[in-house]
């Protein structure tokens, strides 16, 4: 369980106040002008056969008359007879079935952590706006190749499920949902997952935006859990660059963003190594676990230019594929 | 705990200053929200287990050594008990009349007897632990044992073994003296109560009561003394005016005491009734070094009267005799009935006569007539006839500077030329080392350079300037005559004797006139002549006399020579003048005790037994083949040994001395019911039991105080190097981490 060492930890000190809000973000378009402008050349392609029912850019796991020729089979009992090739029945007198490839659409569902944790902000937005700006724009992305998005915000389990559509307007509900929801309480992502894995029937891709900042192992399971129903899982890990650094000089106040009045007396430079260490082992095994069930790890830095990130990495990403 | 700087305790609530920071540096950290907890919290529970740590010593540290310097700033003194200065301790000072009328005899025993036991039942009251220190008193209290002794099985042998070999002596107790002295011995640092127990005879002699000046200064001491102190006095059974005879020879008188060998002397006994009861035929026993030398009697002396007997003794042996007179009467108060008189006896005194060169062969002029006075003269050579005691030797003026004049007792110079600067130098050394000087100008002195090289300007051997003859005043009267002077000088007693001898009947035709300033002590005038001019003055120098005639020895001046006082005259001078030279063996308390010889002594090889028998050491200084020894410690009246230790071990008697008592210690006086009263107020004595409330005081006496500031000041520095070292450690702890991988 995430934080169990700091509830057996009942000397540390808890404020009898309630933790104050974060003050509301300023609303402002999701789909960042800029962003789209820099990605909207670009494509989300799966790695993978998807289930799908409308017509795409990916393979589909069906195979039927549609599109494009893939084989001869023999006629047997049972099969469509609109489905028989009357040409070579003319040509060899024998029924045969023409089989066609089918192109389907991509399922894709945007998974955003909306737990506390993802309020921090720092010097930059916050995580979970870095986060859910990032999952627009990849929705529209995907809208705009003919695939369909869906949206989960998740937190101890799933808070909001929207699933996935290929409409036009599909995307105002998407943003919609997206801007009035909030960050609150605790994270269990595996939990959620779990959940999700359940709730998705057809293959399609998971595009995961959270810190990740939770025990390792039940994560993993979850992912694996996912895995093995087909889906291809892409983590963006978004983290502030203050986690990465611990760049804090003096003594101060830490308030836990997902536990309620839980305060500790930090002084930085004391504990700054030892954080710095801990991070660095969770973030080296994190990624090397990803790998090694099949997903596609990526680190957001709140930082860095929403844009840019985002470029860079569906172009290496789509180069990766077509080679 | 009390604090002699208390105004500085108004600064203690500087002592929260550490503490409100700490309060509220806490308060005013910024508030983080955060997110990435899992990361931070192990780190947390460690570092902040250390951090409070760190925090709270360091405001600990902080509020130590405000307070510290804060509370030392104010001066505490302490209770010794407070940190276990060793158990309580009492300090018992015994105060022990040892004076000459503790002698007393009583029924049974003496006085003194009575006095010893009761200073043991008070050892055998006190517990074992207390300390103990024992004071005699005498002229000057003196200390038995140098430090207090704990009291124990040993130590109270020890003291008990002193105490039996205790007797009372001659010295008059001094008790406020005592007392002060007992005062101002300082206790050890773990003694927090002390008691003074004067145990004395009751007598009203010394204790001084009219002095209220001592017994406020004593009560005073007690009450500023570093520990709670009570005196207690012990005195004997209340004494009733009884009935009782007490003779006391008070001393025995002598002209001199250095004398020549079968030369008469005559020894007056002064003795006093001290009892009050009158006392009829009192013999007199006359004793020279043990020796009966012969008797007197007194046929009758009534209570408070004073008897003086003669007694002429010439002595047969040479060297120091001891003159001895005591009375077989057998009185209350025996100590007293004897006393004695130590004589330095010599065959002949070694005497230089310094003239000019055509008085000496054959003599003339004043060599001769001073020769004639001495038998020295050429017809009494030759018919045997008596001789002088005195040695001398004639030389000029010339031979004057080679001549070694440390073999001299005394010099005589006559008719006294130009002398040199050197001669002057060696005339003056010899008089400051105790020789005797007799200047006689004559007719050819030349006034100003007499002046300038023997008067100085008051600073040379002269006592007063030569400023001109007689004759070169005009007068009516033909002659002067002389005043006769009073007989209390030991050198004018015999010549004022107007009945046998014939000072009026001087003639003084010319003399040099000696100018006396009004101020210049009439005494030291010998000789005046009856229109008012010094004519013989005496001056001292160093330890040695001076005396300037200003009449040379010259018929043509006057008639001196041919008087009956002549002789008498230059015999007593140049006795007088010799007496320096001699060790002054009759001393009064606290006088120092010279002694010169030209053997060589080893200053390892002396000691001094006092009349308590105890063996001290004098002072020795060695110079110019002589060495003269010096002993300061004649506190205590009684017969003194100056002792040379044989390398057998065997003492070997040097010299002996004596040092007189004082008489008034044979008065046996009582001390008054409203004398103790007075003292009792004046001094805050307790006479006889304590009182409750004295005891409930001396009881609820706290133990000492002590000053504390120091330590604090210590604290206060090691908690700032403590602060400081943590501080460092906590810097060096906090800077360690950051430089972790960024």
């Amino acid at each position: 369980m995430k934080f169990s060492i700091l509830k057996k930890a009942t000397w540390i000190n808890r404020s009898t106040a309630q933790t104050k809000q974060p003050p509301r973000q300023k609303d402002h378009g999701l789909l960042d002008p800029e962003v789209l402008r820099q990605i909207g050349h670009l494509e989300l392609l799966t790695q993978r056969v998807v289930d799908g029912f409308l017509t795409g850019k990916h393979r589909s796991t069906h195979k039927g008359g549609c599109f494009e020729f893939a084989q001869h089979r023999p006629y047997t009992a049972g099969d469509e007879i609109r489905l028989i090739d009357w040409h070579v029945f003319a040509k060899s007198d024998r029924y045969y079935i023409k089989q066609f490839e089918e192109e389907t659409n991509l399922q894709a569902m945007m998974v955003v952590d909306a737990s506390g944790s993802m309020n921090y902000r720092g010097s930059t937005i916050s995580k979970f706006d870095y986060a859910r700006l990032a999952a627009a724009c990849l929705s529209r992305l995907v809208l705009r190749q003919r695939d369909s998005v869906g949206l989960s915000l998740i937190d101890q389990s799933i808070r909001k499920y929207i699933p996935p559509r290929s409409s036009a307007t599909h995307l105002r509900s998407l943003l919609h949902t997206l801007l009035n929801e909030q960050t609150s309480g605790m994270t269990s992502l595996s939990g959620a997952l779990h959940e999700l894995g359940k709730r998705m029937k057809r293959k399609g891709m998971i595009l995961l935006f959270s810190d990740c900042f939770e025990e390792l192992e039940p994560l993993m399971q979850a992912l694996h859990h996912l895995r093995l129903r087909g889906h291809e899982i892409l983590i963006f890990q978004t983290v502030a660059p203050e986690e990465l650094s611990f760049r804090f000089d003096k003594m101060s106040k830490f308030e836990c963003l997902e536990e309620e009045n839980l305060i500790l007396d930090v002084d930085p430079q004391a504990v700054r190594k030892g954080y710095l260490k801990r991070l660095n082992e969770f973030q080296e095994q994190l990624q090397q676990r990803c790998v090694e069930l099949g997903c596609e790890y990526f680190q957001l830095n709140t930082g860095d230019e929403l844009g840019t990130v985002l470029s860079q990495y569906l172009s290496r990403r789509n180069a990766g594929i077509k080679a | 705990m009390s604090f002699l700087g208390s105004l500085f305790l108004w600064a203690l609530p500087l002592v929260a200053v550490p503490v409100i920071l700490h309060l509220l540096r806490r308060r005013q950290r910024e508030i983080v929200p955060w997110g990435a907890m899992q990361f931070l919290a192990p780190e947390i529970i460690h570092q902040r287990k250390m951090k409070r740590i760190d925090e709270l010593l360091l405001m600990i540290l902080r509020t130590l050594a405000i307070a510290g310097i804060i509370l030392a700033m104010a001066q505490p003194m302490i209770s010794g008990s407070l940190f276990g200065f060793g158990s309580v301790q009492e300090e018992v000072v015994l105060v022990i009349d040892v004076s000459l009328s503790t002698d007393l005899a009583t029924k049974e025993q003496s006085l003194f007897d009575e006095l010893r036991e009761a200073v043991r039942e008070e050892l055998e009251e006190l517990e074992n632990g207390t300390q103990v220190r024992l004071l005699l008193a005498g002229e000057r209290p003196e200390w038995m044992y140098p430090t207090a002794l704990e009291l124990s099985a040993d130590s109270r042998a020890r003291i008990n073994e002193d105490l039996n070999q205790l007797e009372p002596t001659l010295a008059s107790a001094q008790l406020g003296s005592a007392l002060l002295l007992a005062l101002e011995s300082k206790p050890d640092q773990n003694i927090y109560l002390r008691r003074i127990e004067l145990f004395t005879d009751g007598f009203a002699e010394g204790w001084e009561a009219d002095s209220s000046s001592l017994w406020q200064k004593i009560r005073k001491q007690q009450e500023q003394a570093s520990v709670p102190t009570s005196i207690k006095v012990w005195t004997p059974n209340k004494q009733t005016e009884v009935a009782h005879t007490n003779i006391s020879i008070e001393e025995i008188r002598s002209l001199r005491t250095h004398v020549a060998l079968d030369e008469l002397i005559t020894f007056t006994a002064v003795v006093r009734n001290r009892g009050n009861q009158p006392v009829q035929n009192i013999s007199l026993d006359w004793s020279a070094n043990g020796t009966d030398i012969g008797s007197s009697s007194i046929s009758n002396i009534e209570p408070g009267e004073t008897a003086e007997v003669d007694f002429d003794y010439a002595t047969t042996e040479q060297g120091i005799v001891r003159i001895e007179c005591k009375t077989p009467l057998n009185d209350e108060l025996r100590l007293d009935n004897r006393s004695e008189r130590l004589l330095s006896v010599v065959e002949r005194i070694p005497l230089l006569i310094v003239s000019r060169v055509e008085n000496l062969h054959p003599p003339k002029g004043d060599v001769r007539l001073v020769l004639s006075a001495l038998g020295q003269s050429q017809l009494a050579r030759e018919i045997n006839h008596w001789k002088s005691v005195f040695v001398p030797k004639v030389i000029s003026w010339e031979e004057l500077e080679g001549e070694n004049l440390d073999t001299f007792d005394c010099l005589l110079l006559t008719e006294v030329p130009n002398v040199s600067e050197s001669a002057i130098q060696n005339l003056t050394r010899f008089v400051r080392n105790g020789g005797g000087l007799w200047i006689i100008p004559g007719p050819g002195t030349n006034f100003d350079s007499f002046n300038a090289s023997f008067h100085r300007g008051g600073a040379g051997l002269a006592p007063l300037p030569l400023s001109g003859l007689r004759s070169e005043s005009p007068t009516e009267q033909p002659y002067d005559v002389l005043i006769p002077p009073e007989r209390s000088h030991p050198a004018l007693n015999i010549i004022g004797d107007l009945e046998r001898l014939d000072i009026h009947e001087v003639r003084l035709t010319e003399y040099i006139r000696q100018s006396a300033p009004d101020n210049f002590p009439g005494n030291r005038i010998w000789l005046q002549t009856a229109s008012g001019d010094p004519l013989v003055v005496e001056n001292y120098l160093g330890r040695g006399r001076v005396i300037v005639q200003s009449i040379p020895l010259n018929l043509d001046w006057s008639n001196l020579p041919i008087c009956r006082l002549y002789v008498a005259m230059v015999q007593e001078w140049l006795l007088y003048l010799a007496q320096p030279s001699a060790s002054q063996l009759n001393l009064e308390p606290g006088e120092t005790f010279r002694f010169s010889t030209t053997a060589a002594l080893n200053l390892n090889q002396l000691e001094v037994e006092t009349p308590l028998h105890q063996m001290k050491r004098p002072a020795l200084l060695n110079q110019e083949g002589e060495s003269r020894l010096f002993f300061a410690e004649t506190n205590w009246p009684g017969a003194y040994q100056l002792n040379s230790i044989k390398e057998d071990g065997q003492p070997e008697l040097l010299a002996p001395f004596y040092v007189a008592r004082n008489r008034e210690e044979s008065n046996l006086t009582p001390l008054n019911e409203p004398a103790r009263q007075h003292l009792a107020e004046l001094g805050g004595l307790q006479f006889g039991e304590q009182s409750t409330t004295d005891l409930t005081r001396y009881e609820q006496a706290e133990p000492p105080q002590t000053p504390f500031w120091t330590q604090l000041l210590m604290l206060a520095l090691i908690c700032f190097a403590a602060e400081m070292i943590l501080t460092l450690f906590i810097a060096r702890r906090r800077y360690a981490g950051s430089l972790g991988p960024e």
